[in-house]
């Protein structure tokens, strides 16, 4: 019964989808207004984040008993749930008029993104890979199916077809990775892996060989999902293709996911700040992502002449600020960088606003975003003006906007990390935020000071008058988005404390000390007390696996009791002085208990 | 000849190489989907492989499980994106489905 409460989020999401399914299907083929499947996906979507927010920061992990090892819920997750779902409950809202003008199937459109929505909470939450990669699969299956949805227009199909292969490569480099994890550690879940890993990172060079090569896999695929240099190549291309509801959803939610699991898994896997003793660290290979994806996400926007291609541009140079958000750990706690989920936030209410002005300026069908077309649009229709202003600015990181009070927090975290070395990569990331100014500024001018050429014949429409979609739903979504990003501008107090706690519960932390203190003791549960010397390495790395899952499952099972209690008296023997087996080097990687209170979790 | 762990990883990196290769070099949509699917085997294979010799329990099996359901899956919406994409231009060479500018 508490699986199932917890778990009511996600169930939430997921009824949503088939309602809408069923709805669709009762309501009608010719239905010539389907609108409310939309406003029906968005308050379902909107119910579980309300749910989300309300359960899961205060559920402690012991309360779950059947679904202890596939899902995690704390204030981490319920931060990114809450946006993913905000997100999807945007996009639907977007859809709602945007949909019928495009020549688009409402009832599947809507379906999808719920279930999508579904897939991403389930990717987020997930404690083990299996259900990681179930979510990551369920999430990008259907925005496939959704980046291709608008069947008439080759724009759209290619769109699909591209992020379809670029996205299949990067599941199946996940999953390469993840395999390597599991032979490299025997195990699974994700604190299971960290304890393996820490296990044998004291251990030979052989040992790193697998968690070497699941890392660089690991950072592509999820690389490919962030839209991170040299791995973004297919993000222009999706995002001007797409339905533009279905890039904001992409933009917003499935950056945010893809960032909630990046930094919980490498900063989970790899225990930062010992990295798991790797040759090439995960703390260089972010850097160069970081460094790469901000230079070439901003000096390649500045050419573009498209809105969407501009608006996808942004998020891959926003991707390189997270990233460097997400290298620079707290350094107290070793947890995540807590400026990290506020700026995705800012980054999101931004990037959803601006992307929903643009999806309401494509009436009849219209594709051509090219930036002559926002000509006049202050005068035609300013309310979409001023909310284009606000979310672009706040994307540039001007002051009274979200944007800019999470490039602050970041940068200033960033520089907290380490005051020395850190700061030049904080002026680079500053350097860049000022040639992003050029082409956000670009698309203000255009929108405010440039008329619209006036062109004979044909191109009339084409020149400047881009009809505008009248829809109450997609001017709610937008207002939202617009105050939003004023309202974590002016007043950030609340949210920032939001992402700090969600920030202090992004490393799920192994219960190493018990492992690494006792290896011997703690073998009892499968085999002879002592290691056998034949294959020390072995069976250490079959204690510590050991470990890390007992500290993960349930404290009551009764099979378990003769092992724990056999444990804990070898455990007190060994605590005695003189008794102490050899620690292995650098304990005091596991010396410092983590001040968050996400110790054991 | 006794077949160890390290004959099912050798194996398992030259299907991924391969499936790399036919992504890379195959114009034809249909052929690109093989390179994918030969990549997630590649992987299934690894996590069969570690989970009967290496370590592991028996949860590398049960996953492959997973996948392979997962894969058919994932064929299914991919075909349909192809099927849209031969409406439209009436060929599925992806170098030939381009009207973007870049």
């Amino acid at each position: 019964m508490n699986d199932l409460l917890l778990c009511a989020p996600i169930l939430v999401a997921a009824g949503t989808g088939i309602l809408v399914m069923a709805l669709d299907l009762l309501s009608g083929r010719d239905d010539p207004r389907k609108g409310f499947l939309g406003v029906v996906t968005a308050a379902g979507l909107a119910i579980a984040a309300v749910l989300a927010v309300t359960l899961w920061p205060g559920a402690p992990a012991f309360e779950m008993s059947f679904l202890k090892g596939v899902l995690i819920v704390d204030g981490f997750v319920a931060f990114f749930s809450a946006l993913v779902l905000a997100t999807g409950a945007a996009a639907a809202l977007l859809a709602v008029d945007h949909l019928p003008e495009q020549g688009i199937e409402p009832g599947a459109f809507q379906t999808l993104l719920a279930f999508s929505a579904t897939g991403a909470l389930a990717f987020v939450a997930a404690a083990d890979l299996v259900t990681m990669f179930l979510g990551l699969e369920v999430m990008s299956l259907a925005v496939y199916a959704l980046a291709a949805s608008k069947r008439s227009s080759g724009f759209a199909t290619e769109a699909g077809l591209k992020y379809f292969v670029l996205g299949g490569l990067a599941s199946a480099f996940l999953l390469f990775g993840v395999a390597f994890l599991y032979g490299a550690t025997g195990s699974l879940d994700l604190a299971g892996i960290a304890a393996g890993l820490a296990g044998g990172a004291s251990s030979a060079g052989a040992d790193r060989v697998l968690p070497q090569v699941a890392l660089v896999l690991l950072l592509v695929a999820m690389g490919f999902k962030v839209a991170a240099v040299p791995f973004h190549f297919w993000t222009p291309d999706v995002y001007e293709g797409a339905p533009t509801p279905v890039t904001a959803y992409m933009a917003g939610a499935v950056k945010a996911a893809g960032f909630a699991v990046l930094s919980r898994l490498i900063l989970t896997v790899y225990q930062a700040p010992s990295w798991g003793g790797l040759p090439l660290s995960p703390a260089d290979a972010l850097l160069g992502l970081a460094v790469l994806t901000m230079v070439v996400g901003n000096v390649l926007g500045v050419v573009q002449d498209d809105v969407k291609r501009i608006l996808a541009y942004s998020s891959i140079a926003h991707a390189g600020y997270l990233l460097l958000g997400v290298w620079a750990t707290d350094p107290a706690t070793r947890a995540l960088n807590d400026g990290v989920p506020f700026y995705l936030l800012a980054y999101v209410a931004a990037t959803v606003g601006a992307f929903g002005v643009v999806s309401l300026l494509g009436a009849r069908g219209e594709e051509d975003m090219r930036l002559p077309r926002l000509a006049g649009l202050s005068k035609r229709h300013p309310v979409l003006a001023a909310v284009l202003l606000v979310c672009v600015l706040s994307l540039a990181g001007i002051p009274p906007f979200g944007g800019f009070m999470g490039k602050f927090n970041l940068f200033k975290a960033v520089l907290a990390a380490d005051p020395a070395s850190n700061v030049t990569w904080v002026v680079v990331a500053v350097l860049n935020s000022l040639v992003a100014l050029y082409y956000y500024l670009r698309i203000l001018l255009y929108a405010y000071f440039r008329e619209p050429e006036v062109v004979s014949g044909d191109d009339v429409a084409a020149a400047g008058h881009a009809p505008a979609i009248r829809s109450a739903p997609a001017w709610a979504a937008i207002g939202v988005a617009a105050l939003a990003s004023l309202y974590l501008g002016i007043l950030p107090g609340r949210m920032m404390a939001a992402s700090g706690s969600a920030a202090s519960a992004a490393v799920v932390r192994p219960d190493l000390s018990a492992a690494l203190a006792a290896p011997a003791a703690l073998a009892p549960g499968k085999s002879s007390p002592a290691p056998a010397p034949a294959s020390p390495t072995v069976s250490r790395r079959a204690a510590v696996r050991d470990a890390g899952r007992d500290a993960a499952r349930d404290a009551t099972r009764n099979d378990r009791d003769a092992a724990r209690n056999d444990r804990d008296a070898a455990h007190s023997r060994s605590a005695a002085p003189g008794t102490r087996p050899p620690r292995p080097p650098r304990p005091s990687r596991f010396a410092a208990p983590p001040a968050g209170g996400g110790s054991g979790r | 000849m006794h077949v160890t762990l390290l004959h099912y990883l050798v194996l398992a990196a030259v299907l991924f190489v391969l499936g790399l290769v036919t992504l890379a070099t195959r114009r034809n949509a249909i052929g690109v989907l093989l390179g994918i699917e030969l990549i997630l085997n590649a992987a299934n294979l690894n996590l069969v492989a570690f989970s009967r010799h290496g370590i592991g329990g028996v949860e590398g099996q049960v996953f492959t499980v997973f996948v392979i359901a997962l894969a058919a899956a994932e064929t299914v919406v991919a075909l349909a994106i192809v099927l849209a994409i031969f409406h439209h231009y009436r060929t599925v060479e992806v170098d030939r489905v381009s009207q973007m500018k870049n």
